[in-house]
């Protein structure tokens, strides 16, 4: 079961309106078919498929939605429908299922859209009368006695505890995760939570249909231990290439002291020439164009564990961290592009990451990386080597260091860590030393005036 | 004008309008309805439609009553009051609220005085209108809540646009005041739906509390309450940009600490009117996105310390932005901004 969630379209609204359902409830559907219009304040936007399917929605049109709600479920075609259906009455009746909480929110965080989840939709129950209630063993129904919708746990204190029920509810209660289990199983935990107002453990992992065991897995059974925070969709992204770095890729770590007072000095010529905002970052870019030839291995892509497939152009990707997730959008063609371009594809990157959303064009096709640590008191980061790559280059920003001449005198300078993890089956750390010694000569080299002097 | 078929088959009556549209259509009727009415702004005529489009359309409707100004807020403002003064009814606009500093002057020495300094009460129909506030990553010169800059100048009042209140009432509140006012509009607010019927969500309720005739006025403040009406643990009086985040803060503290709050929310910052309390409000706490320092939710703490002298069991809390400009980046921007949790930590700590 793929569970469809409500991205985020632009950086001003809080929420959407479903305007309109393109595809039928119940309707088998292909990937690419368009299921779904969403109104944002400023423009209309159709979601489609992720996969094939049969949709099952969980809000109506006119309904608001907020990114990441889910709003509809694609069914593998043979698994019948009514179970998913009844598994959450809560998000039938507009409110958000949040995967992770239970039909009483006591999620500690405070989430944009929390809703509040009742079990049966007719009343809203607070934690700390969630609490008191299976203290006391007094049951939703008797709680519905009251006459009340919204239910604090003073409010409990005019109910006597249930006949014959003073044992409380046996074992600590946990939410099933809406997406584990078998539409079926789920249907019945889920259903016997809006009748009983009980809700059971997750359903055997054994039995699962989809690709969510994962997800399964993280239900924290003893509640005792704090809140399960799942991961947003751009971090598991993250940590899916991060693992698989980690899985595949035997690292090791070279790094190097650089000199870049002239460098500074140079990018700043070069800002006012090209009038782009030209750095350090934009010096080794361009540095790195002019390495593919010598040293071809840093730009290859490794064709399983023992042949890699050169590269035919440098593209440099490299990180951008806003605080909206972590992304590496590829600056293109450093080996033929002068640095005003380079720096100029950078900024736009930049401006998306702040801005906007990346394309899956502007993240894709790098053949080195370039991690920027742009905190001054960052000495030394070891980045991953992304998979697809043999290296990555990591960069601090500017230090200033007082250096004693012959003379005498004192010298400031300002120098950078310019580290390079690779990947040792295809680099060996002789390479990597001369790799990196060959950007600093380069930058090293740069003259006042903007031009590369020294190097090769 | 027709509208193509193409929306399906919900009932569009059943969405209520963002507050953009709102705002929008409050200024068509006002000028459909007043021939008196002159808009002015940087940008504001069609098709462009003013930077957050809340002018559109007015143009291209109502001709030269609605006119693109030069890059000049001194200038803008003092041709509004000057038009003002002349007897017609002005509606300026800031691009951003940020600007209207540039206007100072013109609206503390010029408009405000005119009304009192002529020998004789002279009325000065002008509205200022402010899109302030942040959380959409401007920057610090396009993100502030400046309101507080105006605070106690005679003569001068302050609006401002909530989720909860009728624009077009606004605005005929503002006229018949016959004295300049700045309306300010949180630009968040704008994509925001306005509130209606009564219901703010699955939990919460609001009313309009009728405005007991004062010697200032005021209209009428938004009470939000949780559902049943319970005797709130805490009273929170907001403005309208941060009512969102209020409402999230009310939220949380309910479901998982049990902590039932109210909110008041008046559409007029100042002067303040009366508001609606309870003789025991609990923990008081004033909530503004506005920095740090000579705030608004002093001024407010100010006014009620000596109404509720004897019944506060705490000094009332005031909650505001970190003192500090305001970063780009959205992550320091959160950070510094009044959200949902800063709220939360307030009302935990004070109560705790």
């Amino acid at each position: 079961m793929i569970e469809i969630r409500v991205p985020k379209l632009n950086n001003n609204d809080a929420s959407y309106l479903l305007v309109e359902w393109i595809a039928k409830d119940g309707e088998a559907v292909r990937e690419g078919d368009p299921l779904v219009v969403l109104e944002t304040s400023k423009a209309a936007e159709e979601l489609a498929a992720e996969a094939d399917g049969v949709l099952h929605r969980l809000l109506p049109e006119g309904a608001d939605c907020s990114p990441g709600q889910p709003i509809a479920q694609l069914h593998s075609p043979n698994t019948s429908l009514d179970a998913p259906a009844s598994a959450t009455p809560a998000a039938l009746s507009g409110f958000s299922a949040e995967p992770s909480t239970g039909p009483v929110s006591t999620s500690a965080s405070v989430a944009p859209g929390v809703r509040a989840e009742t079990a049966a939709g007719d009343i809203v129950v607070t934690a700390p009368a969630q609490r008191a209630m299976e203290e006391r063993g007094i049951t939703l129904d008797q709680v519905r006695s009251l006459g009340k919708k919204l239910i604090r746990a003073t409010d409990l204190d005019a109910l006597a505890p249930a006949s014959g029920s003073l044992t409380p509810t046996p074992g600590p209660l946990t939410a099933p995760a809406p997406t584990t289990g078998t539409p079926s199983a789920a249907a019945e935990a889920s259903g016997a939570a809006g009748a009983a107002g009980e809700w059971v453990r997750e359903a055997d992992p054994g039995d699962l249909t989809g690709g969510d065991v994962a997800g399964g897995d993280l239900v924290d059974r003893e509640p005792a231990g704090g809140e399960v925070v799942e991961l947003s969709r751009g971090q598991r992204r993250t940590a899916e290439v991060v693992e698989k770095s980690h899985r595949e890729i035997p690292a090791a770590y070279t790094v190097i002291k650089v000199d870049v007072t002239d460098a500074l000095l140079a990018a700043r010529g070069l800002t006012r020439e090209h009038r782009v905002l030209i750095g350090v970052t934009e010096l080794v870019i361009e540095a790195l164009g002019g390495l593919r030839e010598q040293y071809p291995m840093f730009f290859a892509s490794p064709v399983g564990g023992r042949a890699a497939r050169q590269a035919t152009a440098v593209h440099v990707g490299v990180t951008v961290d806003v605080g909206r997730g972590l992304f590496i959008p590829v600056v293109r063609d450093a080996d033929s592009r002068p640095i005003g371009d380079l720096a100029r594809a950078l900024s736009e990157h930049r401006k998306t990451a702040m801005n906007g959303a990346f394309r899956e064009d502007d993240l894709s096709g790098g053949t080195i990386t370039l991690t920027l640590h742009t905190d001054d008191a960052v000495i030394l980061a070891i980045p991953v080597v992304f998979p697809g790559q043999t290296c990555a280059l990591a960069l601090t920003a500017p230090q200033a260091e007082v250096v004693p001449q012959r003379d005498g005198e004192l010298l400031v300078r300002k120098t950078v860590s310019l580290g390079l993890a690779y990947d040792h089956r295809f680099i060996n750390g002789r390479e990597s030393a001369e790799f990196l010694r060959t950007i600093k000569t380069a930058l090293e080299g740069r003259r006042h005036d903007g031009t590369a002097g020294g190097g090769n | 004008m027709t509208v193509p078929s193409t929306t399906p088959a919900t009932e569009p009556a059943a969405v209520a309008p963002r507050v953009a549209e709102h705002l929008n259509r409050a200024l068509h009727d006002l000028l459909a309805a007043d021939p008196d009415v002159r808009v002015l702004g940087e940008d504001l005529v069609d098709p462009y439609g003013g930077a957050f489009k809340i002018t559109r359309g007015l143009s291209t409707r109502f001709g030269d009553r609605v006119r693109s100004t030069p890059l000049s807020e001194g200038g803008i403002v003092g041709v509004g009051a000057g038009l003002a003064l002349a007897g017609r009814k002005a509606i300026v606009e800031m691009m951003f609220a940020d600007f209207v500093a540039l206007a100072f002057d013109q609206i503390t020495n010029f408009a405000a005085k005119s009304t009192s300094m002529y020998g004789r009460p002279v009325p000065i129909p002008l509205v200022v209108r402010c899109p302030s506030g942040g959380r959409r990553g401007y920057g610090p010169t396009h993100s502030q809540s400046p309101q507080k800059h105006f605070i106690g100048v005679p003569g001068l009042n302050i609006f401002e646009l909530t989720p909860f209140h009728d624009a077009g009432a606004l605005f005929a509140e503002m006229f018949a005041l016959a004295q300049p006012c700045l309306l300010f509009e949180d630009k968040v607010l704008y994509t925001r739906r306005v509130y209606r019927d009564g219901v703010v969500d699955d939990l919460f309720h609001y009313e309009l509390t009728s405005s007991t005739p004062t010697l200032t006025g005021g209209g009428h403040v938004a009470r939000v309450f949780a559902d049943g009406d319970p005797e709130p643990d805490c009273t929170l009086i907001t403005h309208g940009g941060s009512v969102h985040a209020a409402l999230e803060a009310m939220r949380a503290l309910l479901m998982e600490e049990d902590i039932a709050c109210e909110l008041l929310v008046p559409a007029r910052l100042h002067p303040l009117p009366e508001l609606p309390l309870r003789d025991s409000p609990g923990l008081v706490c004033v909530i503004e996105e506005g920095s740090e320092g000579g705030t608004w939710g002093a001024e407010v703490a100010r006014l009620l310390y000596p109404r509720l002298w004897g019944r506060l069991q705490r000094p009332i809390t005031l909650v505001s932005s970190a003192d500090s400009v305001i970063p780009a980046a959205p992550h320091l921007e959160r950070d510094t901004l009044v959200g949902p949790e800063q709220i939360r930590r307030a009302i935990t700590n004070a109560l705790g």
